[in-house]
């Protein structure tokens, strides 16, 4: 089975310690790589991508360190990075052609395969629009169009989401489900609903480490027994988020709140424990970085 | 190829291309007018006065047929002398100070630049004083062409005394000049210098369309898409590369061709058989026709530029972002300048030599690198400037070419 495992990878910049002694074997299916803002995932995504070399340690793609594949590793690769970078003066068209054209299809397959992708992503209308000129959503769409032309059996997205609307969300992770079959997808996000439903594995990322890897039910065993919900009155709430880790608060009509909290043990009486999710694990995890979602 | 056509069409869809190439061809066409607003005649028809200006001058002057044009004999020499001498005299004139316009317009300008290399001839070969033309013997300046070598000498002895090579290598080059000169109305030195401007001034456009070349994808951020595909680190390098070569070099070339055909359209074809000696120093090494001169030039100078573009790319390999690639681009245009002008002697015009823009600033020019007589020395081996300048540029070419594509290529510490 085709596998890209990564082998004591580790980034040292002048005076900051990126990514630490990471040893992770990604196999095809959706992975979501999990961590808050610098925890170190764009640039492992870096590295897996090959335009970033590791400080120490070496990554395989079947066996074969990347840096040796070269141009062979590059055919079978999608990237979209965390910053969709582009040409202004390119106009949608004119973009996916010459990344097609950098990517080896021939001039039948670009043809056909950007006008599928235009028809996939929900492009078709903005296709002689300049990209400088598109909303952020569009631009992402763009993006990710890119990353899907020559069809890659290793596709990277770092924060894939960004900018798009629910919607294009669902869109979006349905596409990448349909996609994934027989491929390595691997998705680097700090908004767990973006794996949450798709990713067959999560790994989860943080000051540099893997510190969590497994699929959703496994990790989010982590918190089992940990999540609480109750309604508090709603002059309450201030008191209540300085003491637990609020998940999520909703206001009721009669008045209180309802709460969605992460303790060891319950905080009143009328707590109770629920099923854990992956977004617990998350804030049990990154406590200080998390917030209320 | 595809990839090429696609970068190539990459950026000619910006706007700062467009703009500067249609800059570029107002400033041609009128750089190579404006030498032609120099020009100018006083005519006295039945005792009216008129002038000409511009257009009417030039086409007066080449519809008037004077014996001084053509093959520049020893007589025509002593002639234009000796009539120079007596309307001076005639008029009480030391310097041609009242000598009526209509009569030096009528009698004198055509044989101006015969007078001023004359006068460099007889030139006193220990301070270079040149004489004045009354000063001047008409029997000794028959002798013209015998005195040629003897002041090329004499000019070789005051600049390089110490290096007997370089005046062995100058006569030698001036040996191939072919004598008696020519001479024919149409041959302009403003229109030659202005031809340095146009250089100038279309290479520092070119640096500015070469110059975001790498870096808009750093500042942008494309390129860490571009460079995790198949063909997007050596093979776009070098796309990116010839498509700099292929727009810079075209647009140079075609503005430096436009400017060459305009100018001699204007003044006149003729022009062009003029030895180059007529028009700057006499003993000026080359053995060109003005035309011949032309196409020289920008001929070097399109090796120059190309030189200019392959560093500027390399700067842009470099830069993170196109301010950064564009400062440095520019800078090393005008360095060559304050080398020659900052640093003493051969040091200046060694560091003016080797910098890859070295041969298009307004002060060090390849035209007047050419018209000049620096020779280089390493120990008692002298190398002409022009030769050491356009060799040094057709080795810098290929090397600041592969050095950006090392640098695309490596960025970020990645793996080839």
């Amino acid at each position: 089975m085709m596998e890209l495992r990564m082998e004591h990878i580790t980034k040292q910049y002048k005076d900051k310690l990126a990514v630490d002694d990471v040893s992770l074997t990604v196999t095809p299916g959706v992975w979501g790589l999990l961590g808050a803002n610098g925890a170190g995932k764009t640039t492992l995504m870096k590295m897996i991508a090959g335009i970033m070399s590791p400080t120490s340690g070496k990554i395989v793609y079947d066996g074969v360190p990347i840096a040796a594949l070269k141009g062979s590793y590059r055919d079978i690769f999608g990237y979209l990075p965390q910053e969709f970078g582009f040409y202004p003066e390119f106009t949608v068209k004119d973009y996916l052609e010459y990344v097609a054209v950098l990517k080896g299809l021939t001039k039948t397959d670009t043809k056909k395969k950007i006008a599928e992708l235009l028809e996939r992503l929900s492009l078709e209308d903005v296709r002689k629009k300049r990209i400088v000129r598109l909303s952020g959503g569009m631009k992402r769409r763009v993006g990710i169009a890119q990353a899907l032309l020559n069809e890659p059996e290793i596709l990277i997205l770092d924060e894939p989401t960004s900018g798009l609307d629910p919607g294009e969300r669902v869109r979006f992770r349905n596409l990448l489900s349909e996609f994934a079959h027989d491929r390595i997808v691997v998705i680097s996000t700090h908004i767990v609903s973006d794996v949450e439903y798709i990713a067959a594995q999560n790994a989860v990322m943080k000051n540099g480490k893997i510190i969590q890897t497994g699929t959703t039910e496994e990790l989010v065993k982590h918190v089992a027994g940990k999540v609480w919900t109750c309604r508090v009155p709603a002059d309450e709430t201030g008191r209540w988020e300085k003491e637990v880790q609020v998940v999520n608060l909703r206001n009721e009509p009669d008045g209180t709140v309802a709460l969605r909290y992460l303790a060891d043990e319950k905080m009143t009486e009328d707590s109770k424990r629920v099923k854990p999710r992956l977004e617990d694990l998350y804030l049990w995890l990154f406590p200080q970085e998390g917030g209320v979602r | 190829m595809r990839l090429l056509l696609l970068e190539i069409k990459r950026v000619l869809l910006t706007r700062i291309t467009w703009f500067l190439l249609g800059m570029s061809l107002i400033l041609t066409a009128a750089l190579a007018y404006i030498p032609v607003t120099f020009e100018g005649v006083v005519l006295d028809e039945n005792g009216k006065k008129t002038e000409l200006t511009g257009l009417e001058a030039v086409k007066h002057y080449r519809q008037y047929n004077n014996t001084i044009y053509g093959e520049v004999t020893a007589e025509k020499l002593t002639e234009a002398i000796e009539k120079r001498q007596e309307l001076y005299r005639e008029y009480d004139s030391e310097y041609g100070e009242n000598i009526p316009s209509e009569v030096y317009y009528k009698e004198l300008a055509s044989s101006d630049a015969y007078v001023h290399g004359i006068k460099e001839v007889f030139a006193d070969p220990k301070t270079g004083i040149a004489p004045e033309v009354l000063e001047l013997d008409p029997e000794e300046v028959g002798d013209y062409y015998g005195r040629l070598t003897e002041r090329l000498a004499s000019v070789m002895k005051m600049g390089q005394k110490d290096y007997p090579s370089a005046e062995k290598a100058a006569l030698e080059k001036f040996e191939k000049v072919e004598r008696p000169y020519q001479y024919y109305y149409g041959a302009s030195g403003n229109s030659m210098d202005y031809q340095v401007l146009l250089i100038f001034a279309a290479a520092v456009f070119c640096v500015v369309i070469a110059a975001p070349v790498f870096s808009t994808e750093y500042q942008t951020g494309s390129d860490d898409i571009l460079r995790c595909t198949r063909h997007g680190r050596a093979r776009l390098a070098a796309a990116k590369i010839l498509s700099a070569f292929l727009i810079t070099g075209t647009a140079f070339t075609f503005c430096g061709v436009l400017y060459i055909l305009i100018s001699n359209c204007l003044f006149g074809w003729e022009g062009t058989k003029t030895s180059m000696q007529i028009i700057f120093s006499v003993t000026s090494l080359p053995a060109y026709t003005i035309g011949q001169l032309q196409w020289a030039n920008l001929a070097g100078s399109i090796l120059i530029v190309l030189s200019t573009i392959s560093f500027t790319l390399f700067v842009s390999s470099k830069a993170k972002n196109n301010v950064s690639a564009l400062a440095g681009g520019l800078l090393f245009v005008i360095l060559p300048v304050i080398a020659d002008a900052a640093l003493p002697g051969q040091l200046g015009k060694w560091v003016g030599c080797i910098l890859p823009s070295g041969g298009i600033g307004l002060s060090n020019s390849l035209l007047y690198a050419m018209t000049d007589f620096d020779f280089l020395h390493i120990g008692q081996t002298s190398v002409w400037n022009v030769d050491l300048l356009l060799v040094i540029r057709a080795v810098e070419i290929p090397v600041f070419v592969l050095l950006a594509v090392y640098t695309y290529c490596r960025r970020g510490n990645a793996g080839k």
